[in-house]
């Protein structure tokens, strides 16, 4: 499953540990889903969503 | 959702060591009473040992996040292997050679020590738990460390 979460940490000047904090996870797992290691479970996706202000669906991208 | 660790999980993670050092206090202390006094404490700190390290590790699994809690199912997974590979070890003869000379220092305690089998037996059993602990706790960082890397 691809993502953006990097492009919008950026575009707000977050580091990972800042949205780990938010969405309250390790900053091992923010790097872990932002790299595409881990697919994050649905609550998790959505409160990753919730931090950005954004729909899942515009974080989340399925593999083509 | 990951939790903070409160009060009560730092109470827990120092209890431990802690009675670790009463009990073995304790049972040096009470060498010269009854031995069923003597393995009545003994049997009674390890159970508070043994509980207390099971309700640390209860608290502290319900405070990690998915990705942390995919790492220990990972390590636990894959960590009976090494139990598997202790048994298969065990048949080979240089280990058969290593388990019988083991047994014979046991034999030559004094009276007071335990039969050799059941100190062989405790050892093993002993061996195959921290070997597995070992392993499951290297395995998770090993995971957790591909998963996590920048």
């Amino acid at each position: 499953m691809n993502n953006r979460i990097r492009v919008l940490r950026a575009e707000r000047g977050w580091s990972q540990a800042e949205l780990a904090d938010r969405v309250e996870v390790s900053r091992n797992s923010i790097n872990a889903v932002e790299n595409g290691k881990f697919d994050p479970s649905l609550p998790l996706a959505f409160r990753i969503a919730d931090a950005f202000g954004m729909l899942v669906e515009e974080v989340f991208l399925k593999d083509q | 959702m990951r939790k903070k660790s409160s009060p009560l999980d730092t109470a827990l993670v120092l209890f431990i060591p802690m009675a670790i050092v009463l009990m073995l206090t304790a049972l040096w202390w009470t060498q010269d009473l009854s031995p069923h006094l003597h393995t009545a404490i003994l049997l009674g700190s390890f159970l508070a040992v043994m509980a207390a390290s099971l309700w640390a590790e209860v608290r502290r699994e319900l405070r990690q996040d998915e990705i942390q809690i995919a790492a220990t199912r990972f390590g636990h997974r894959w960590s009976s292997g090494s139990v598997g590979l202790l048994v298969v070890a065990s048949l080979l003869p240089p280990f058969q050679e290593l388990i019988f000379d083991m047994a014979r220092s046991f034999e030559s305690g004094g009276s007071t020590r335990p039969h050799p089998a059941v100190s062989m037996f405790m050892f093993g059993a002993a061996t195959a738990a921290l070997l597995q602990l070992l392993t499951a706790s290297l395995l998770r960082a090993a995971w957790l460390r591909a998963k996590a890397r920048p």
